[in-house]
C-alpha cells in the first residue's frame, strides 16, 4: 500500500480543482480557495476513514465548511467571472450561450442549479449528489430534471414570431 | 447536451491557476498535523441512549482476584486450520433453526485496560426493538491488577476506567446504530443484510474505509454482525468471506476472557481475534489487540468508543427475549 503521504498527494492532485470549482458557487475566490484548502486538510486528519470513491465525501465537507460564511448560497453569476476561454472559432457564441446559461441558473432555485452542476460538473449519480445536497435521491432526481427542463426551455433558438 | 453546455461553465482556468499556486503550500500545511488513525470502532448514533447506559453503570469495590483474561496459549501444529473451522461454523449455522423475537438481548462483559497491568471488567445488558428498549443496571465490576505497582499507580490517577453508577432503565424512541467503518447500521438493516456472498461482500467492500485492509476490516465488522439479528445465512456467509482471509491463526485450545473454552481465530494483521463455540458457530468473545485509537470528532447525536489495546468482550447471552419486568 502506498503510504499516507503519497496517498493524499494523489487525493490531492485529482480533486482539489473539483472541490475548489464547487467552492467558486459559495463564495469568493479567496474564501473559496481557503474552504477547498480546509477541506483537504480535514481529508488528511480522516485518511483512514475516506470511502473508495472519495469525491462526494470531499464535496459534502466542503458544502459543510461553506455554510458557516455569510451569503454561502449558490450564485451561479460569480461564475461569469471565471468563464474559461475557448479557442474556438465561434468564441463569440459559445460565450454568449454561456452567459445566457449562467443567468438562467442564477435565476432558478439554488437547489435546482446546485442539481445541474454536481451532476453535469463531476459525473455524480444522482445517490452520490443527493447526499451532498442533503435531500433524497428521488427529489434530487426531480430538482435535476427541472432544471435541465429550464435550462433547455430558456436556450432554444425561437422564432422571430416567438420573440415578439 | 444541456450537461455538456453546464460543464463548460466548469471554471477550469481558475482552478488550475489555484491549483498550481496553492499545492505546494496546502500539502506542506497537511503533513505538519499527524493523520488520524482509523475508526475502527462503533460509533453509537443517539447519544442520549449512551448517556443513558454510562448512568446505569453500579460500581463495586475493586478487588484483586486473579485476572479472568487468560495467558497466551502456545501453539499448537493444528489438526484443524482457522480456514475449516470457519466453513464449518458456517454449516452449522446454516443448519441452525431460524429465531425471531421482539427485543434483541445482549448481556456482554466488557474488559478494559485503563493503564498497564490493569483491567476493568463489567457486565452490561440492553434489550432493543429498534426503537424502545432497557438498559440494566452495570454488574460484577471487577479491577484486577498484574502487581502492587500497577494498583498503587492506578489508585493514584484516581482509579481511571471505573464505570459509573445508576439504575436500570427503560428508554422509548431512540435510534441506536454501530458504525460499520463508513456506514450507520440500525437494528433493521441488520436484519436486512444479504446472505448471497457476493451482496455481502460487496457491502463490506463499500462499507470498508479506502486504504484499511480488508481482511482486518472484515474481522472488526464480524464482532457486530455475529453477534446481531443478522439471520444464521447472513452470518454463515460472514464465515465463508472470513473463511478466505490469508493469514489467518487459529488455536484450537484457547479461551475465552471468562474462562470458557473455544477455538480461537486471529486476522493477519494480529489485531483482532475472534472467539467462537465450535459446537454452535456462535461467537463467545473479540478480543481488540491493535494499538490504542485516538477519539475524533463525530457527527452530532453520535459518540465514538475509541477501542484499546487489551479491550475485549465476551459475549454471555446473545438472542431474541422478552423484555425483562
Amino acid at each position: 500500500m502506498d503510504d499516507p503521504e503519497t496517498r493524499f498527494t494523489d487525493l490531492y492532485d485529482r480533486h482539489y480543482r473539483a472541490v475548489l470549482g464547487y467552492a467558486l458557487l459559495r463564495a469568493e475566490r479567496a474564501a473559496a480557495e481557503d474552504v477547498a484548502g480546509e477541506t483537504f486538510l480535514i481529508a488528511w486528519r480522516r485518511l483512514a476513514d475516506l470511502p473508495p470513491e472519495p469525491l462526494p465525501w470531499l464535496l459534502g465537507v466542503a458544502r459543510n465548511l461553506l455554510r458557516k460564511q455569510r451569503d454561502s448560497g449558490i450564485r451561479a453569476e460569480r461564475l461569469l467571472a471565471y468563464l474559461p476561454a475557448r479557442d474556438a472559432p465561434d468564441v463569440a457564441d459559445q460565450v454568449t450561450e454561456r452567459e445566457a446559461a449562467l443567468i438562467v441558473l442564477a435565476a432558478m432555485a439554488e437547489a435546482d442549479a446546485e442539481a445541474l452542476i454536481l451532476t453535469s460538473w463531476y459525473g455524480l449519480t444522482p445517490r452520490e449528489a443527493a447526499k451532498i445536497a442533503g435531500c433524497a435521491t428521488g427529489t434530487f432526481t426531480v430538482r435535476l430534471h427541472r432544471a435541465r427542463r429550464r435550462l433547455t426551455e430558456a436556450l432554444r433558438p425561437r422564432t422571430l414570431q416567438e420573440q415578439s | 447536451m444541456i450537461d455538456d453546455l453546464v460543464r463548460s461553465l466548469r471554471p477550469d482556468d481558475v482552478t488550475e491557476e489555484s491549483y498550481q499556486a496553492r499545492r505546494a503550500d496546502d500539502l506542506r500545511k497537511a503533513f505538519a498535523v499527524r493523520p488520524e488513525r482509523r475508526r475502527r470502532t462503533p460509533l453509537l448514533a443517539a447519544s442520549g441512549l449512551l448517556a443513558a447506559a454510562a448512568a446505569a453503570f453500579v460500581v463495586f469495590a475493586p478487588s484483586t482476584t486473579v485476572a479472568h483474561r487468560p495467558a497466551p496459549v502456545p501453539v499448537d501444529t493444528p489438526v484443524l486450520t482457522a480456514r475449516s473451522v470457519l466453513l464449518a461454523g458456517a454449516e452449522t449455522l446454516e443448519r441452525a433453526p431460524a429465531e425471531t423475537g421482539t427485543y434483541w438481548h445482549e448481556k456482554v462483559r466488557t474488559f478494559t485496560s485503563p493503564l498497564d497491568g490493569v483491567v476493568v471488567a463489567s457486565t452490561g445488558e440492553t434489550w432493543y426493538d429498534g426503537r424502545d428498549g432497557k438498559i440494566g443496571a452495570t454488574r460484577d465490576v471487577q479491577t484486577t491488577f498484574a502487581d502492587e505497582r500497577a494498583e498503587k499507580a492506578w489508585r493514584a490517577k484516581g482509579r481511571p476506567g471505573l464505570p459509573k453508577t445508576g439504575a436500570a432503565r427503560s428508554f422509548t424512541g431512540l435510534v441506536l446504530a454501530v458504525g460499520i467503518g463508513t456506514k450507520q447500521v440500525r437494528q433493521d438493516d441488520v436484519k436486512k443484510l444479504p446472505a448471497d456472498r457476493a451482496a455481502l461482500q460487496k457491502w463490506l467492500d463499500e462499507a470498508r474505509p479506502s486504504g484499511q485492509d480488508a481482511g482486518s476490516f472484515t474481522f472488526a465488522a464480524a464482532r457486530h454482525i455475529l453477534t446481531s439479528p443478522a439471520s444464521n445465512t447472513t452470518r454463515a456467509t460472514l464465515l465463508r468471506i472470513l473463511a478466505d482471509q490469508r493469514g489467518l491463526r487459529l488455536d484450537e485450545n484457547a479461551t475465552d476472557p471468562i474462562g470458557r473454552p473455544g477455538l480461537s481465530i486471529t486476522d493477519a494483521t494480529g489485531d483482532h481475534t475472534l472467539v467462537v463455540d465450535p459446537a454452535t458457530a456462535k461467537l463467545l468473545a473479540y478480543v481488540y489487540n491493535g494499538e490504542d485509537e485516538q477519539p475524533v470528532d463525530t457527527p452530532p447525536g453520535t459518540m465514538m468508543i475509541p477501542a484499546q489495546k487489551g479491550t475485549a468482550y465476551a459475549y454471555l447471552e446473545t438472542g431474541w427475549a422478552d423484555l425483562p419486568r
